[in-house]
C-alpha cells in the first residue's frame, strides 16, 4: 500500500469538485503572508513532514506578524531527526458541524463500504469504524454504483438543513467516483466542515492506494514498492531494513518478504506472528480466517522458494523478539518444494535457543512431513509454551481455531531450556564456516 | 567424551562430513563449505542433541539490519 502526500489528496479532491480550504504550501514567510493578504481572513499554518505520521497541531494566526514569526518558527522545527520540508497556510474553516467520511473495502462482502459518522473514527480500518458511535454504512455493489435512494438513507438521520443534506449526498457520490478512479482501498475525509454559510469544505483527507494501483496510475506519481503491503509514507521500520538486506543476500531460487503491522493493536485482538511458506494468494484468506478468531498479524515472513534451516533460524528468531507477542502461525500454503524437516530442525534450535514462552501452530506441508511432525512432536513437550504441529491434511482453519484455545488457555510454564550445543566451555573446537555467515563448531 | 554414535557422519545428507583420527572433520574443503557445500540443513547438529552427546553447535549470526 501506499497513501499518498496529504496536500496531493486535497488537489483530487478538488477535481472532483469537493471543496477544500483556500491557500497553499509555502517555503518561506514572504510566500505565507502572500496568501495571508489574498485571503484576507484568519489562517491556518501546519509544518509538513515527509515521513512523520503524527501530525504536528496547527496554529490559528490572524495577524501578518503572527504568519512571519510562525512560518519562520515552524521551518526550523525538527521532529524525530526529520527536518519540515514546507508549511501548509490556509484559511481557517468556520465550522458548524463536523462530518466524517470514510471509504474501506469490506472484508465479509468484498465490496466497498462507505461509512458516514458524526463522530470522528479512530483509523480508516473497518473494525474501529463499527465501534464509532451515530454511524451509518452502505455497503456498495459493484455492478449497479451508488444509487440515489441508497445515499438518502445513509443521511437520513443526519440532524442537518435539507439544502445541505443535497450538497453532501453529492460529495459523499463524487468521493466514492474518486476512490474508483484512482484505486483507493481506503480512504476518509475528517473531518467534512459544515461552515456557517453552509458551505461543504473537506478539511483533511487521506487516501490509500494498493500496490497495482501504483503502476496502473502513473499520475500519482507514487514510488513503486518492491513487494506487497510495504508503506512507504513513512521512513523505513527495522524490519523493511531487514527485509532489504535479505534481498540483498540473494540466496539463490528464494524470494523473502518480511512485513510489520503499523496500525494499533485493538483491545481484545491478539497479536501473533506469521510465517508463511508459499505462495501470497492464500495470505488474505489466512488473514481473514484469523481476524474471525481476534489473531492480528504484527509481523509477517513470507518465503518462496528454498530456505536453509539456519536462514530460517536467523528469520524466526529476528520475529519472535517483537514485543508483546501471543502466539504465532507457521504455515505452508499445501505443496512445497522445501524438505519440511529442514524447517522443523531451524524452528526447534529457535525455540530452545529463545526459551519460547508463548504458544504456537505449526502446519507442514507435503515433502518429509512425517518426520517433520516427530521432531516438533517429539521435543518440545518441555518447551514453557504448548507448541502443536499439524500437517496439510488438517485444515488451516481448524488450525487456526487451535491456536485461538491454545493462547487463550496460557499454559505457559516457568522453564527454561538451553539452546542446541549448550556448553558452558567449549573444548579445543574444530570450527568451518558455512554459507548463511554460520560457524559449526 | 568419545563418541561413538557419529550421527552426524551418518545423518548428514550431503555426506560432507567424516572420521578422521577419531575426530569428525569436513570431507570437503572449507572453501567449498562456505560456497554451499554445507547445505545448513542442521540434521548434523541437531541428531547429536536428540541422539547422542549435545558436542555440536552451529551459531548463527543475528540478521543485521543496515
Amino acid at each position: 500500500m501506499a497513501r499518498l502526500e496529504k496536500y496531493f489528496s486535497k488537489k483530487l479532491l478538488q477535481e472532483k469538485k469537493i471543496a477544500v480550504p483556500e491557500g497553499g504550501i509555502v517555503s518561506d514567510s514572504n510566500a505565507a503572508v502572500n496568501i495571508f493578504q489574498q485571503l484576507n481572513r484568519p489562517v491556518r499554518i501546519q509544518p509538513l513532514f515527509k515521513w512523520q505520521t503524527e501530525p504536528v497541531e496547527a496554529v490559528i494566526v490572524e495577524s501578518v506578524s503572527g504568519v512571519v514569526d510562525t512560518t519562520r518558527q515552524f521551518l526550523e522545527l525538527v521532529k524525530n531527526q526529520e527536518r519540515v520540508q514546507s508549511v501548509l497556510v490556509e484559511e481557517k474553516l468556520d465550522s458548524k458541524h463536523d462530518l466524517y467520511i470514510a471509504l474501506t473495502v469490506d472484508e465479509i462482502q468484498k465490496a466497498p463500504l462507505i461509512s458516514l459518522s458524526s463522530e470522528p473514527f479512530l483509523t480508516p480500518s473497518l473494525r474501529s469504524l463499527s465501534k464509532s458511535e451515530g454511524l451509518t454504512h452502505l455497503t456498495i455493489d459493484l455492478t449497479r454504483g451508488i444509487k440515489d435512494f441508497q445515499i438518502r438513507n445513509l443521511i437520513r438521520n443526519l440532524n442537518i438543513d435539507h439544502e445541505v443534506r443535497t450538497k453532501l449526498g453529492l460529495t459523499i457520490l463524487r468521493f466514492y467516483q474518486l476512490c474508483k478512479t484512482w484505486d483507493i482501498i481506503q480512504g476518509t475525509i475528517s473531518p467534512l466542515v459544515i461552515t456557517t454559510p453552509g458551505h461543504l469544505v473537506a478539511a483533511h483527507c487521506e487516501l490509500i492506494v494498493d500496490d497495482y494501483a501504483i503502476s496502473r496510475n502513473p499520475e500519482l506519481d507514487l514510488e513503486a514498492p518492491g513487494k506487497p503491503y510495504y508503506m512507504l509514507s513513512r521512513p523505513q521500520t527495522e524490519y523493511e531494513k531487514l527485509y532489504t538486506d535479505l534481498c540483498s543476500i540473494t540466496d539463490e531460487d528464494t524470494d523473502y518478504f518480511l512485513w510489520e503491522n503499523v496500525l494499533p493493536i485493538m483491545e481484545g485482538d491478539h497479536p501473533i506472528i506469521l510465517f508463511l511458506f508459499g505462495e501470497d494468494e492464500l495470505l488474505p484468506f489466512i488473514n481473514d480466517a484469523l481476524l474471525k478468531e481476534n489473531l492480528v498479524i504484527s509481523k509477517l515472513c513470507r518465503v518462496r522458494g528454498q530456505i536453509s534451516a539456519s536462514r530460517l533460524f536467523q528469520i524466526f528468531n529476528q520475529l519472535i523478539k517483537t514485543p508483546n507477542l501471543e502466539g504465532f502461525l507457521v504455515t505452508g500454503s499445501g505443496f512445497s518444494q522445501i524438505n519440511q524437516t529442514w524447517l522443523a530442525h531451524g524452528l526447534m534450535k529457535s525455540f530452545r535457543a529463545s526459551n519460547l514462552n508463548f504458544p504456537g501452530i505449526i502446519r507442514f506441508d507435503t515433502l518429509h512431513d512425517e518426520r517433520a511432525l516427530e521432531i516438533i512432536r517429539d521435543n518440545s513437550w518441555d518447551l514453557p509454551a504448548t507448541i502443536e504441529c499439524f500437517n496439510k491434511d488438517d485444515s488451516l482453519y481448524a488450525c487456526i481455531k487451535r491456536l485461538r484455545l491454545i493462547i487463550k488457555e496460557k499454559k505457559i510454564r516457568k522453564l527454561t531450556v538451553y539452546p542446541l550445543g549448550y556448553r558452558e566451555k567449549l573444548i579445543k573446537p574444530y570450527t568451518f564456516e558455512t554459507k548463511t555467515g554460520a560457524t559449526s563448531d | 567424551m568419545i563418541c561413538e554414535d557419529r550421527v552426524c557422519i551418518s545423518g548428514c545428507p550431503p555426506q560432507i562430513l567424516k572420521q578422521q583420527d577419531n575426530h569428525v572433520v569436513l570431507a570437503i574443503t572449507e572453501d567449498n563449505a562456505k560456497k554451499g557445500g554445507c547445505t545448513e540443513c542442521l540434521i548434523c547438529e541437531f541428531l547429536c542433541w536428540e541422539k547422542s552427546q549435545n558436542a555440536l553447535k552451529i551459531d548463527v549470526p543475528p540478521l543485521e539490519t543496515k
